[in-house]
């Protein structure tokens, strides 16, 4: 299994405007490592040309030891999973798998059973003779898995390969990749715009916006210390809430709440803020008088998921959410007061969209320890 | 948004549809309405092919007069007639032979010039318009255009032969030449449209098979016959059976550069349908020979797609 290391990436169409730039990441060997972002971000360039499918126009890829980005994608020892699974319509699933072993000039034999054993792992045994157009989508996007690990090549690139499939399958696909790569110890580099993919899938996640990238880290540093407004409303669901405020005498204000009162010793320089609030930070209070930080919001549409309920509101003119566990019986158009600890709050400087200070960690069980967890 | 009340005259009224499917003749009303929609083309092919194809079939059996009328009922005699003619046999031997030049060689230049013409480099556009040109140039056109260039002393292409110092060729003048001549011109003139459609059916392959390919290690050659050429059989298919029709039905080249000649060696079977039927006013003959042309294609085109098409991948 092989590092992969991307040096001050730069890529460009026109000559002028970059679709990337300065793009530094480093990919352990053996990691699963997605690349995050709205549509247009740069994501699957940046897959493509680690893959080596576009030129790059400024920076180093480094594949193992050896310098990639000028060589010929059948040079980089890396195999590939695209979004619509680019399968050969004219050749059976089991041709389909063997492919690079066929041009790569396997001998018959092991070519045979490499196949197989693919095939066994992914439940593909019983349509090795089937053309592509006669499975279903999920069975489709399994041989193309199969093809990609088949090869054996130290490095996967994987292109939006679920998108195209229902949710619910979807789900089942994600714990079945991460599975594999478990067992084989991949290295696997995984484009999505989706941020629960990211979440669940990754080891390390890069959020990438607008071609530069906004924050590498875990999927719990990504969701508690974003690094600005952008990580910050792009991962969770719903998002966090982002707000401006102003820090007026030891006092955080937002339009729509009310004050929110910043604890002894924690005066920060800033005046102008990007206030970041999680939708299971915004609390309901039951005594609104005593308790400091409170407001009335009007509630606009109200989601009962059975477990929890997901409340909209305005505040600061945005749509703001809150998420209580447990089944509210709340209408739209209720009134209904909330509080925020300044300590779940997440600011962000104006100016700069810098992180100034971190929410806490939104749950108990970030508190708890992995060893009392395994007693 | 359709706010019209649904009526019943409309067809289509909400839970009006079980009822309907109960009755005996539930289709009639619909069936009119399709009639009439296909009347059209119903009326232009009846007028333009049904009613002359099966007036040839009854005129084949007839001997006739200068206009063409029928006045001697003569059975098979016309078919009987032709299949001893030596003239017939030959330009029978003529098609043959021309199409199988034609054929092959026109297919295989056009996928040549598609390839390189589907390569993403700079300027290609210029190409692809000047390969597919010669689709807008009517045969007549081109059929001059070359009768200068097989001209015997100054025809561009002795030229050329002189100027490398070989002996010219008539061109059109040696019965041997002659047909691979009128089979050149074909080649040349038929090239736009196959290029054209080749071209289509290798922009229409799915560009991340090619990626695939090359990332796992796949050369030029290796993509060409296992992914380019398997993926381009529905295409190849459709342009080796109109390419086998349009050469059978050759005419107008033959009419312009060699009027059949030398010794009949370009007389082909529909050039000797019209030399038969308006030049020697025997429609009877002429009309049993286009029997036989029509014959002979439909058994081609059978063969085609009961071979043929074994090895068609159609995604």
């Amino acid at each position: 299994m092989k590092q992969v290391k991307l040096d001050g990436l730069y890529k460009t169409y026109d000559g002028t405007t970059p679709v990337l730039s300065n793009v530094n990441a480093t990919i352990e060997a053996g990691e699963f490592f997605v690349l995050v972002g709205p549509s247009g971000c740069g994501k699957s360039t940046l897959l493509r040309m680690i893959a080596g499918l576009e030129e790059t126009n400024g920076g180093a890829i480094t594949i193992g030891n050896k310098r990639a980005d000028q060589l010929m994608p059948s040079e980089r020892d890396l195999s590939m999973v695209f979004q619509n699974y680019a399968l050969y319509p004219h050749l059976t699933v089991f041709d389909n798998i063997v492919f690079g072993l066929h041009v790569k000039k396997v001998p018959k034999e092991e070519r045979k059973r490499r196949g197989r054993e693919t095939a066994e792992m992914l439940g593909l045994t019983d349509y090795l003779k089937r053309k592509p157009r006669q499975l279903s989508g999920g069975q489709r996007q399994r041989v193309a898995l199969a093809r990609a690990i088949v090869d054996e090549s130290p490095v996967c690139l994987m292109d939006e390969p679920l998108s195209n499939l229902d949710a619910k399958l979807r789900a089942h696909m994600r714990a079945e990749i991460k599975q594999i790569q478990r067992r084989l110890g991949l290295t696997i580099i995984y484009v999505t715009h989706d941020q629960v993919e990211a979440m669940t899938m990754g080891d390390r996640i890069m959020v990438l916006n607008k071609g530069v990238t906004q924050q590498i880290g875990t999927p719990l540093e990504i969701y508690n210390q974003p690094a600005n407004p952008f990580v910050a409303t792009f991962i969770g669901s719903p998002p966090m809430n982002i707000a401006e405020g102003e820090i007026k005498d030891h006092k955080l204000f937002i339009e729509g709440l009310g004050p929110i009162p910043l604890p002894n010793g924690g005066a920060i320089d800033q005046t102008h803020v990007y206030a970041g609030i999680r939708p299971e930070a915004v609390r309901f209070v039951h005594d609104p008088v005593r308790e400091k930080g409170s407001g009335l919001i009007e509630v606009k549409n109200v989601e009962v998921l059975g477990n929890e309920t997901v409340l909209m509101f305005t505040a600061a003119g945005r749509d703001w959410y809150a998420r209580w566990s447990g089944q509210w019986p709340v209408k739209p158009g209720d009134r209904i007061p909330v509080m925020i600890d300044y300590a779940d709050v997440a600011l962000f400087d104006k100016a700069s969209e810098k992180s100034i200070k971190h929410g806490q960690s939104p749950d108990v069980a970030a508190e708890i320890s992995r060893e009392e967890v395994l007693l | 948004m359709n706010s019209a009340p649904l009526t019943k005259e409309s067809g289509y009224e909400v839970g009006d549809l079980p009822e309907h499917s109960e009755k005996a003749f539930p289709l009639r009303k619909d069936f009119w309405q399709a009639m009439l929609y296909l009347l059209p083309s119903f009326v232009l092919f009846s007028v333009f092919v049904f009613y002359p194809m099966f007036r040839t079939i009854y005129l084949s059996f007839f001997l006739t007069d200068y206009d063409g009328m029928p006045s001697v009922f003569v059975g098979l005699e016309n078919y009987a007639y032709i299949f001893t003619s030596d003239e017939f046999l030959k330009s029978l031997r003529a098609t043959i032979l021309f199409v199988l030049i034609t054929v092959p060689a026109g297919v295989i230049l056009a996928l040549f010039l598609a390839l390189i013409a589907n390569e993403k480099l700079k300027g290609i556009g210029f190409f692809r318009t000047i390969f597919s040109s010669n689709m807008g140039m009517s045969v007549a056109a081109s059929s001059v255009i070359w009768l200068f260039l097989f001209h015997p002393s100054l025809g561009a292409l002795n030229q050329m032969l002189s100027t490398l110092g070989l002996s010219q060729v008539e061109w059109l003048l040696d019965p041997t030449w002659a047909i691979i001549s009128v089979s050149v011109t074909t080649i040349w003139m038929n090239t736009g449209f196959a290029f054209l459609i080749i071209l289509g059916g290798l922009q229409n392959i799915d560009e991340h098979l090619y990626e695939n390919a090359g990332i796992q290690g796949a050369g030029y050659w290796y993509q060409l016959r296992r992914i380019t050429l398997p993926m381009l059989s529905p295409t190849m298919f459709f342009i080796v059976t109109v390419s086998l029709i349009n050469a059978f039905q050759t005419f107008g080249q033959v009419d312009i550069l060699t009027q059949g000649g030398p010794a009949e060696s370009t007389n082909l079977i529909v050039y000797s349908i019209y030399r038969e039927a308006f030049v020697n006013y025997q429609f009877g003959t002429a009309s049993a020979q286009a029997v036989i042309l029509f014959g002979c294609i439909l058994i081609v085109t059978i063969l085609q797609f009961k071979f043929g098409e074994k090895k068609v991948h159609y995604q």
